[in-house]
């Protein structure tokens, strides 16, 4: 043993910090990061809930299929343990894609909006004025989804997802697999939230999905909802997941802040419990 | 853009915090004493098998990895051989892209309940505590692909944070003939969201420590 303390001695200890230093650098660059859709200074939907209103006609895929797409979509990104929003799926409406690309938050239109658009190619090279400006060289051939935010200064307040529903594309979602289907919705609501793209290509906000087998988020996907909808538990935004955020168009499941209270108690009244009786039928001698 | 503060919902964590330390003197009415206190280095791998991280979108095995400091205190309850264990852990190290424009931080603030098992160095630890992270960046703009060509992207330009409450549990214990028994491993699960199905989300954290001083 003395041998061993000779050999942690001051400069071992020196050596094993700085392993652990070149262990920090080595992991580090794993985080890739995540970029804002509109200003370095976006802050967001206002609010701890966001419905997403629907417009399931002209997708070309049955609404069921629809619906369920999206509900997994938004159940993606209700997973983020440190993020105070909650997504829900909404209403159905008969709002077009002419009528949401060419409007405000001062509209009185749903938002944020998805639908799809049997004539996408047409539309984003004709664009839609106010919003949207002619893009002669769009083609929709590879693109199954585009979402146009269209914050009021820093704050988001209208968005519309456009899904691709043109025959005789490749990108139609109506060619695409339930996964890919669900994984382009993902990405698009992360636009609709205020997430831009990044670089790294294991994060769902990396343009490309083709290569995409499983619906997910990445680390910076994740940082990225926390920091435009920090959840602050002591300060209103529940406890354990159980508290006073709620959900508009139904119950998300979730008690009162009373059951995380008393849930936290019985938790360890339990544990101090059976941890008497362990030490009174066991053998194990408390020093 | 923050949600506004209710004052009655301020007033529910202050009143919870107030009752689990009520709880805690009123199951263990002796003091604490024997303090021992630990200071070391550690990993952390957070959202454990939940985040991509190959462009298949398929889960890593640790998470998001980065580096931690600790410190820890033991103090022993009056004889009965239960502990009280307050620790934290932050990461010194930030996680950041190649171009350093995100800074993210975490620390862990945690108040454990712990009992040696046997006559081993071992013991178990569980409790509650906070894990706060922070998110800040510098700001700027970026060009990234888009669809058929490319756009320009903002990085984010202010500081996040963000708290959450979170149950955790570990074992730990001084590793024998090392250095007179003042090194010491432990192992921590956290539990973000555990009684939420949709949300929970599991953390791991493994610290090696060197003893500072203290009667255990």
């Amino acid at each position: 043993m003395n041998g061993l303390r000779t050999c942690l001695g001051k400069q071992s200890w020196a050596s094993v910090f700085g392993l652990w230093m070149g262990a920090g650098l080595f992991l580090s660059p794993l985080a890739h990061a995540f970029t804002l859709s509109y200003s370095s200074a976006l802050q967001g939907w206002q609010g701890n809930t966001l419905s997403f209103a629907v417009n399931s006609s002209q997708c070309g895929i049955t609404q069921a299929e629809l619906y369920s797409a999206i509900d997994d979509a938004i159940a993606l990104w209700n997973r983020v343990p440190n993020s105070r929003i909650r997504l829900s799926r909404g209403a159905e409406v008969t709002t077009t894609v002419a009528q949401a690309l060419a409007g405000n938050a001062a509209s009185g239109l749903p938002t944020p909006l998805i639908l799809c658009d049997p004539n996408m190619q047409a539309t984003f090279q004709a664009g839609v004025s106010p919003n949207l400006d002619p893009e002669p060289s769009f083609t929709s051939n590879n693109i199954p989804g585009v979402t146009l935010p269209l914050p009021t200064e820093l704050t988001m307040d209208y968005a519309v997802l456009v899904l691709n529903s043109e025959s005789g594309k490749s990108a139609r979602i109506s060619n695409l697999n339930s996964t890919v289907l669900r994984v382009v919705i993902a990405h698009e609501i992360g636009h609709v939230l205020g997430l831009g793209h990044t670089k790294d290509i294991a994060n769902l906000m990396y343009f490309d999905a083709s290569e995409r087998a499983k619906l997910s988020l990445s680390q910076d996907d994740m940082d990225g909802i926390a920091y435009l909808y920090p959840r602050t538990e002591l300060a209103g935004n529940g406890l354990y997941g159980c508290g006073t955020v709620q959900r508009s168009g139904g119950t998300d499941g979730r008690g009162p802040g009373a059951r995380a209270i008393a849930e936290v108690l019985i938790w360890i009244g339990v544990a101090w419990l059976g941890a008497r009786t362990v030490r009174k039928f066991s053998k194990w001698r408390i020093a | 853009m923050q949600p506004v503060q209710k004052p009655w919902v301020r007033a529910k964590s202050f009143l919870l915090a107030v009752g689990l330390g009520c709880l805690t003197l009123t199951v263990f009415p002796s003091s604490a004493r024997a303090w021992s206190y630990d200071l070391g280095l550690g990993y952390l791998g957070q959202n454990l098998g939940f985040t991509s991280a190959q462009a298949s979108g398929d889960a890593g095995t640790f998470g998001a990895s980065s580096l931690t400091l600790n410190w820890n205190a033991r103090g022993e309850i009056g004889g009965s051989g239960w502990f009280l264990n307050p620790w934290l852990a932050f990461t010194p190290l930030h996680r950041s892209d190649s171009d350093d424009s995100i800074e993210q931080r975490d620390w862990f603030f945690a108040f454990d309940l712990g009992l040696p098992l046997g006559e081993s160095n071992w013991d178990v630890r569980a409790g509650t505590g906070l894990k706060l992270q922070s998110l800040s960046g510098n700001g700027g703009l970026v060009e990234l692909d888009n669809g058929n060509s490319t756009s320009t992207f903002a990085r984010p330009s202010y500081s996040a944070t963000t708290l959450t409450l979170g149950l955790n549990a570990g074992v730990g214990g001084a590793l024998p003939g090392l250095l007179d028994g003042r090194l010491r491993l432990d192992l921590d699960t956290w539990v973000t969201g555990a009684f939420s199905s949709d949300r929970r989300a599991w953390d791991l954290l493994a610290a090696l420590s060197w003893n500072l001083g203290g009667s255990r």
